[in-house]
């Protein structure tokens, strides 16, 4: 039987454009299946370039439609009334947690995924995070070691486009950068207090994807350069940082040999029982609730961690009864997210004859310092920091006393260099950290619902501790005045870095995929994006996710070409 | 933004990126080109009359100097806007049982009973949560700060920055970024 394509990739984000761009690009035949909308890059950004007044409430949500319709996603610091379309309406796309347990399942459904959302910190993870598995026996070891991704690093970061510092740290490898979008005055006296203060900890700038000085390879897919205006969960129609709109899509386009289905909602995949290779996919008209099939000769999952754990569950057959290329069991297991949202702020005084023009689009990191060489400390793993400064403004001075012509003349001052640092922390595997398909509750397209139960383990608490105290120490070592701590427990899932449903080993019993993201159990089904990962590290994933997919797709490509699969 | 400031905008985006505008960053600029400030009240709940007192205070709190001060910059309609669309029920009630309460003083008041009042208002605490006067207060600086007056004209506001300059003279930019 002919195929219908050579291969058919689910998901249009940022694991699923990549896998498109290099098959199309290999000249291979290539189907995109997204369950969202189509998104045309510019057009219909239709919150892109709204100022402030245009917006009935400021750019906050309608809080009756927010209450109402997005209970879940109102909690994501993004979303606003401008970003509010590209966040899933959670009446519409439900899902279920046990009682007095909780998972913010923050995305969005259309062209482009969440690569739309992202903000856009790019870390490249190191030759100790992808050891740690084997170094405390937590989680299957990793096939892989950084020598084997640093080459796929290289390769996706010069198409990205990624601002960021040479340091020469072991932990925080350094890549192929365009020039960073550095401190502003207080950030970079905070950096030089630091430094004197620890041996061991290092303020630098962020790394992440916007474009600083567009390359010939940008300029040519029509992306031009960060005008700083951090708008960028609206959309940006210069292209200037990388989504699956910016670049991944439109390069696969060029080729001629890639072709979109949206609305198209992946219900299961397809096992043939005599070849032991899936056939294809059975897809669900989002609009018309009709059903179709495609066949393909390779297939890539990259619905997302917990996209790509529903689709694994619900394809069920005679050979998988317990969700496909699942005899390991691990599918749907080893759910992790990042430990975040605490840290602390604190002023650092001076300065107040300076200021800065624009709004950074760019975070501050502080890489993990902790448990490098041995473990050290009464938690296993370890965490870094994001955070940034800036000059209060009105809105900090709400509850300001006073009014009249001084008072209002008081605001054309801005106010002193406030810095936040939050944490961000390696959470461990765990095998009941866990999502399965709900027992009786479907979607409104007849899908069985996520049913996602996971918890924070005592090292987790510990690091998330830990984090707090030591920004405070930090802090004051470096002088800061009025430093205050802050912590929102109820936070799994809200740093949106769910990972782990199908992870990568080299046991077979063990894991769902190899060390190339081919499934054990399937050799022409892969999963590249956060389901595959057998760990956290510390480091926001999603460049990770596109070394690994184009990884796998070269492998898979190789493998076709010679007649393997 | 007015239709010929986003004119110019595109003029200036294709000096700061070079000169190749694409299609996208032409519609995704010119998409906003006639939109309007937005303040229209779906549920308008105050009287002719408590608007006006809303107005006066307001602009009580942020006057008219140099530059156009709440009322100019129709923070009333703004905090209409969300008493009426966004407060619930007993958000709302509380809040116009906040109004009612200054009412007739303050707008049959001489310019020094108004100070006074507002003076007075202005040093109450709350036993607990806000007083009507700091929500209201709160209501004016937002509403305010982000018109485009408040945020064009008293503070600095720019649609597109350009690249970060991270640490410039105060002079150079001279005022607040509103946001
Ligand atoms: C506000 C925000 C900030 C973030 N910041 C960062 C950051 O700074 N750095 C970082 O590294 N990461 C960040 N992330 C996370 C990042 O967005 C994700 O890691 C990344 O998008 C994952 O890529 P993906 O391709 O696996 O999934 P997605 O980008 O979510 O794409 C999955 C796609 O698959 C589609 N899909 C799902 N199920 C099906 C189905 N059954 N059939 C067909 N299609 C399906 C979805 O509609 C979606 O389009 C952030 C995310 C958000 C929301
Ligand atoms: S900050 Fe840069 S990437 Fe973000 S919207 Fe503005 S120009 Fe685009």
């Amino acid at each position: 039987m002919a195929e219908d394509f050579d291969v058919i990739v689910v998901g249009s984000g940022i694991s699923g454009g990549w896998a498109a761009k290099e098959f199309c690009e290999k000249g291979f035949k290539t189907l995109v299946i997204e369950r969202g909308r189509h998104v045309e890059h510019g057009e219909d950004y239709i919150g892109e370039n709204k100022d402030p007044w245009e917006m009935k409430f400021r750019d906050r949500v309608d809080r009756k439609l927010a209450d109402q319709r997005y209970p879940r996603q109102k909690r994501c610091y993004a979303f606003k009334d401008s970003t509010k379309h590209f966040f899933n309406d959670d009446v519409d796309y439900p899902y279920s947690v046990p009682e007095g347990r909780n998972f913010e399942w923050i995305r969005g459904h259309h062209l482009g995924g969440r690569s739309l959302l992202w903000h856009r910190q790019s870390y490249r993870w190191s030759d100790m995070d992808f050891s740690s598995n084997a170094r405390d026996g937590y989680g299957t070891d990793w096939p892989v070691r950084y020598k084997d991704m640093a080459p796929w690093y290289d390769y996706v970061e010069e198409f990205v486009g990624i601002s960021g510092t040479m340091e020469g740290m072991d932990q925080l490898p350094d890549g192929k950068f365009l020039p960073p979008i550095g401190f502003n005055c207080a950030e970079e006296e905070f950096a030089k207090r630091i430094e004197k203060a620890f041996d061991d900890r290092r303020l630098i700038p962020g790394r992440c994807a916007h474009l600083t000085e567009p390359t010939e390879v940008h300029m040519e897919l029509g992306r031009g350069t960060c005008q700083s205006r951090n708008q960028c969960q609206r959309g940006c129609s210069l292209g200037a940082y990388f989504s699956s709109q910016s670049a991944t899509l439109p390069a696969a386009d060029r080729t001629g040999n890639m072709t979109i289905a949206t609305d198209s909602i992946v219900h299961s995949i397809i096992y043939d029982d005599e070849t032991k290779r899936a056939s294809g996919v059975r897809v669900v008209d989002a609009n018309t609730m009709e059903g179709r099939t495609y066949s393909a000769k390779v297939i890539f999952l990259c619905a997302s961690t917990l996209g790509t754990a529903q689709v694994l569950l619900n394809s069920t057959s005679e050979h998988f009864q317990n969700g496909f290329a699942n005899s390991s069991d691990a599918v749907g297991r080893y759910l992790m997210d990042h430990l975040a949202f605490t840290g602390a702020t604190g002023e650092l005084h001076g300065f107040q004859d300076h200021y800065y023009i624009g709004r950074k689009p760019n975070s501050i990191y502080l890489p993990r310092f902790t448990n490098l060489e041995r473990d050290e400390e009464d938690f296993l793993r370890g965490y870094a920091y994001q955070g940034g400064s800036s000059r209060l403004g009105w809105s900090s001075r709400l509850s300001d006393k006073g009014f009249g012509a001084d008072f209002k003349e008081s605001f054309k001052t801005p106010g002193v260099w406030e810095i936040g640092l939050e944490g961000y922390g390696e959470m461990l595997p765990m095998a009941d950290n866990r999502v399965t398909l709900h027992k009786t509750k479907v979607d409104k397209w007849g899908m069985p619902q996520l049913h996602i139960d996971a918890k924070f383990g005592e090292n987790d608490k510990k690091i998330r501790k830990a984090m707090r105290e030591e920004a405070v120490k930090i802090m004051q070592a470096a002088g800061l005045k009025n430093i205050t701590t802050y912590n929102t427990e109820d936070s799994l899932g809200l740093s949106i870095h769910e990972m782990g449903t199908a992870r990568m080993g080299n046991d077979p019993r063990e894991a769902v995929v190899n060390g190339y993201n081919q499934c054990h159990d399937v050799e022409n089904v892969f999963i590249t994006d956060g389901a595959a990962m057998a760990s956290s590290a510390c480091q926001n994933p999603s460049l990770t996710y596109m070394a690994f997919t184009a990884r796998a797709a070269d492998y898979a490509a190789k493998q076709m070409k010679i007649g393997k699969l | 933004m007015s239709e010929i400031d986003r004119r110019q905008l595109l003029k200036n985006i294709a000096i700061m990126t070079g000169g190749a505008l694409s299609a996208s960053v032409v519609s995704g600029v010119m998409s906003g080109a006639f939109a309007q400030e937005r303040i229209d009240v779906d549920n308008p709940v105050f009287s002719d009359a408590e608007l006006n007192l809303v107005a006066e205070m307001a602009d009580m709190i942020i006057p008219d100097t140099d530059t156009p001060g709440a009322k100019a910059a129709k923070v009333h309609q703004y905090i209409h806007a969300i008493v009426g669309d966004w407060y619930y029920d007993d958000e709302r009630a509380t809040f116009m049982k906040g109004l009612h309460a200054v009412d007739s003083g303050f707008m049959n008041g001489s310019a020094s009973e108004r100070h006074a009042i507002m003076t007075k208002l202005d040093n109450e605490e709350a036993e607990e949560g806000k007083t009507f006067f700091q929500t209201f207060k709160e209501l004016t600086l937002v509403g305010y700060f982000s018109s485009q007056i408040g945020a064009e004209q008293e503070l600095r506001y720019e649609q597109y920055p350009g690249p970060y300059e991270g640490c410039v003279p105060f002079e150079k930019v001279g005022r607040t970024w509103a946001t």
